[in-house]
């Protein structure tokens, strides 16, 4: 980033801030925090304030392009090392990064290239088909991707409400890739590291066993391996997470792709087609609690194949969460102070409202700067949507944007200021 | 005079205040233990250490017995405590989890007796018309437990509550008999008479000979979440393909083994760096895992200082501790004796 560009850039975190009035996280006076420069997200930790209004002050004055809140309370929080804190409690938090969902647009946005051979591509993988080694991916978030984390974001909050009933749950936009889901009420602020990692695991169904939700061999029958009825739990009658899965895997026969199945239930089409036309009788008996066999001759192929539609089709595809495992069992992690700026968008990490979530969008509700026209050059950029607005894609020219544009870019380190590209 | 349905209540579930009281109202110093005592006592901790069952079973109406049973507890925290080993702690532990398990399920009437005992506890639970016992989630949570069967992945869990079956329910309880017992072990030294450390000397040496390493054995899986700064940058970086220098790998490798990861996954690791070659790297993997039969031990912190690769100033002394403490929850600080100090 040349020096124009950062002039321009905090610049205008400064203007923001010079008029901006940042809510406080609850108990403020016990959360650590930290800040970044434009290149780097943490360059300094241990800052406490001790009010909303001195945090406002700092932010004037400063102006970070970052600013971080542990999740921690302690009862020293500017105090180091880590143990001289005096850690309080934590909340639970829960982070959905479009980094970690294979959405089918970042074949058209993301690209890379490995830096041992010199081979690079469209899309985000993480080593080079050429010789194997570890590319850098140039990744982008578009709407797409962040509605793939949004829609993560719905379903982890119907969980967190509905099963584990947590309350105080507040959410807010990362400011780039994601959300995050704050649980603050006092019941979780005591909860150990392996009570975190058991939460975590429910949502992602690590250490998940069939057997145990009520799938199995009727004991009636003698020998296990070689039953082809099975047993399993009925679907009307179950609850919490079985009854999510129940509900999908009655979805499923209803729908019934054969060629979807061929794929995940490793049976033969024949087969398949035998059940589709028995879906009815499979539906029924799924109420008593029975498990019919897809091959009442060959068992072994019958668990199997519904072993795999469950655990595969069902739970990988589209039950299981993709949350960020780490942040989510780390108890003295800093993230994005919510309502503040991300510096390398410029987009504000917005609180969104529980109710209003569905319909957020980021890329038109966390803008805050103006739509002065900036002169930038562009060294390649995909088509992007800003405030209802379309631009691009760009490649190595030079283009007058509204202000909160060409700081998308520049922030994003996709453009530069000082005339033409010369100065890259 | 302790009433009869107390003391065996005591005597089953000798972690509870039930149990602490009527040691209270024996009040019989630790000095004039009687021989009977003694020996239970030592029996306890030998099984426990030998990870066998110990829940004998009382049907007579002798309350001298019952008594003789309740005081041995105790007796035998001591004598575990000096035996001043963790591992030796948590079997300990564990035996009390295994009888308390064994009462409850061989109790006349189960879903009576886990609710007395829950009771005593203080844990807060529900019953539903479909005879399943609601626990609080964070109720639930707060205790750490082992068993799969347990793992709030295979349980219901709806409007903030775990459904359990009384099966379970039990099982839960034990869990809760577990770490009660595990946090209150090591008991201060405070003075103890000679034949005390006597019957440790003895226990101590047959207990040694048997140890295996610390994580051996253990059904447990490898914890990153619990790994030191230092060893998840490396396990990270190993995981995600980065060329890592022969040293990091070698540390890596020796902690991993160290903490029970077994060979084939440790290779399955490494398959993603660059100028990965199986073959080598399963010879080398398995001679750094089999030396000498456990392995080459894991570095120190201040081995790993002098390399570059100590990230954060954690308090220990090497990685291992760090995992260790995680993994069991940090060892508080020493309980006072149950006997009345005299
Ligand atoms: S102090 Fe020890 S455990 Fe912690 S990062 Fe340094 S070397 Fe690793
Ligand atoms: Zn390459
Ligand atoms: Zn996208």
């Amino acid at each position: 980033m040349n020096s124009e560009t950062e002039k321009f850039l905090m610049q205008r975190i400064r203007s923001f801030y010079a008029s901006a009035k940042i809510k406080a996280v609850p108990s403020i006076e016990a959360r650590e925090f930290g800040i970044g420069s434009l290149g780097k997200k943490i360059v300094k930790r241990h800052l406490s304030f001790s009010s909303e209004k001195e945090l406002n002050e700092f932010l004037r004055m400063e102006a970070p392009p970052f600013i971080s809140y542990s999740n921690a309370y302690y009862q020293k929080p500017s105090a180091r090392p880590m143990e001289a804190k005096g850690f309080m409690g934590a909340d639970l938090v829960y982070e959905f990064d479009a980094d970690d969902i294979p959405t089918p647009c970042k074949k058209e946005h993301d690209s890379w290239k490995c830096q041992s051979c010199g081979a690079e591509g469209k899309g985000s993988l993480q080593n080079c088909p050429e010789c194997g080694a570890v590319v850098k991916v140039k990744q982008w978030f578009c709407s797409e991707c962040l509605e793939a984390a949004k829609r993560e974001t719905l379903k982890l909050l119907s969980i967190l409400e509905k099963e584990f009933g947590f309350t105080g749950l507040s959410i807010n936009f990362s400011g780039n890739a994601g959300y995050h889901v704050h649980v603050r009420s006092k019941e979780v602020h005591a909860l150990p590291q392996r009570a975190r990692i058991e939460l975590l695991d429910y949502l992602t169904f690590n250490g998940f066993s069939l057997e145990e939700h009520g799938f199995g061999v009727p004991l009636s029958m003698g020998d296990s391996r070689n039953s082809a009825v099975l047993t399993c739990p009925i679907p009307s009658k179950s609850k919490g997470l079985t009854a999510r899965f129940m509900k999908r895997l009655v979805s499923f026969i209803k729908e019934w792709d054969t060629e979807k199945l061929a794929v995940y239930g490793m049976i033969s089409k024949r087969e398949s087609l035998f059940l589709q036309k028995n879906k009815e009788k499979i539906l029924e008996k799924m109420e008593e609690g029975i498990l019919l066999p897809i091959n009442a001759s060959r068992p072994k192929t019958s668990q199997k194949f519904w072993k795999s539609l469950i655990e595969k089709a069902l739970i990988e595809e589209t039950i299981k969460l993709n949350v960020d495992r780490q942040t989510s069992v780390d108890m003295h992690r800093i993230l994005r102070m919510p309502g503040t700026i991300h510096g390398s968008t410029g987009l504000i990490a917005s609180v969104v409202e529980r109710n209003e979530l569905k319909k957020f969008n980021p890329f038109s509700q966390s803008v805050v700067f103006s739509s002065e026209p900036v002169k930038v050059f562009i060294n390649n950029s995909p088509e992007f949507e800003l405030k209802g607005e379309k631009f691009g894609p760009f490649n190595e020219q030079q283009a007058e944007l509204p202000e909160y544009a060409a700081f998308y870019l520049l922030a994003k380190g996709r453009a530069s200021l000082g005339g033409n590209g010369n100065g890259l | 005079m302790i009433p009869l349905e107390q003391l065996r209540f005591a005597q089953k579930y000798p972690f509870t205040k039930t149990a602490q009281k009527a040691i209270k109202t024996l009040n019989v110093p630790l000095n004039r233990i009687s021989e009977d005592v003694r020996e239970r006592a030592r029996i306890r901790v030998e099984r426990a250490l030998l990870r066998k069952n110990y829940a004998p079973r009382f049907f007579g109406e002798d309350p001298e017995l019952l008594e003789n049973e309740i005081l041995s507890f105790p007796l035998a925290k001591i004598i575990v405590s000096l035996l001043d080993e963790l591992s030796a702690m948590q079997a300990f532990a564990k035996s009390v989890a295994n009888s308390t398990l064994v009462f409850l399920r061989s109790a006349e009437n189960t879903v009576e007796e886990c609710i007395s005992l829950a009771s005593e506890l203080g844990l807060k639970f529900d019953l539903d018309e479909e005879g399943n016992f609601l626990v609080p989630l964070t109720v639930f949570l707060s205790i750490p437990f082992n068993n799969d069967s347990l793992k709030l992945v295979n349980r219901v869990v709806e409007n903030g509550m775990v459904f359990l079956s009384t099966d379970l329910f039990a099982l839960f309880l034990s869990e809760k008999a577990y770490s009660i017992v595990l946090k209150s072990l090591p008991v201060k030294d405070s003075g103890f008479p000679s034949w005390i450390k006597e019957a440790v000397r003895v226990l101590s040496d047959s207990f040694k000979k048997k140890k295996r390493s610390f994580f051996k054995g253990m059904t447990h899986s490898v914890k990153p979440e619990f790994f030191p700064p230092c060893i998840s940058e490396l396990f990270e970086g190993i995981s995600s393909g980065k060329n890592l220098p022969h040293i990091a790998r070698f540390y890596l490798t020796t902690f991993l083994n160290a903490v029970g990861m077994p060979q084939e996954e440790i290779v399955k690791l490494f398959s993603h760096t660059p100028n990965y070659s199986e073959r080598i790297t399963r010879y080398q993997v398995k001679k750094i895992c089999t030396l000498k039969g456990k392995g080459y031990s894991p570095p120190t912190c201040t081995k790993l200082k002098a390399s570059g690769l100590c990230k954060e100033n954690c308090n220990v002394k090497s990685p291992i501790q760090f995992y260790r403490n995680k993994f069991f929850g940090s060892k508080s600080n020493e309980k006072k004796s149950d006997f009345n100090e005299q």
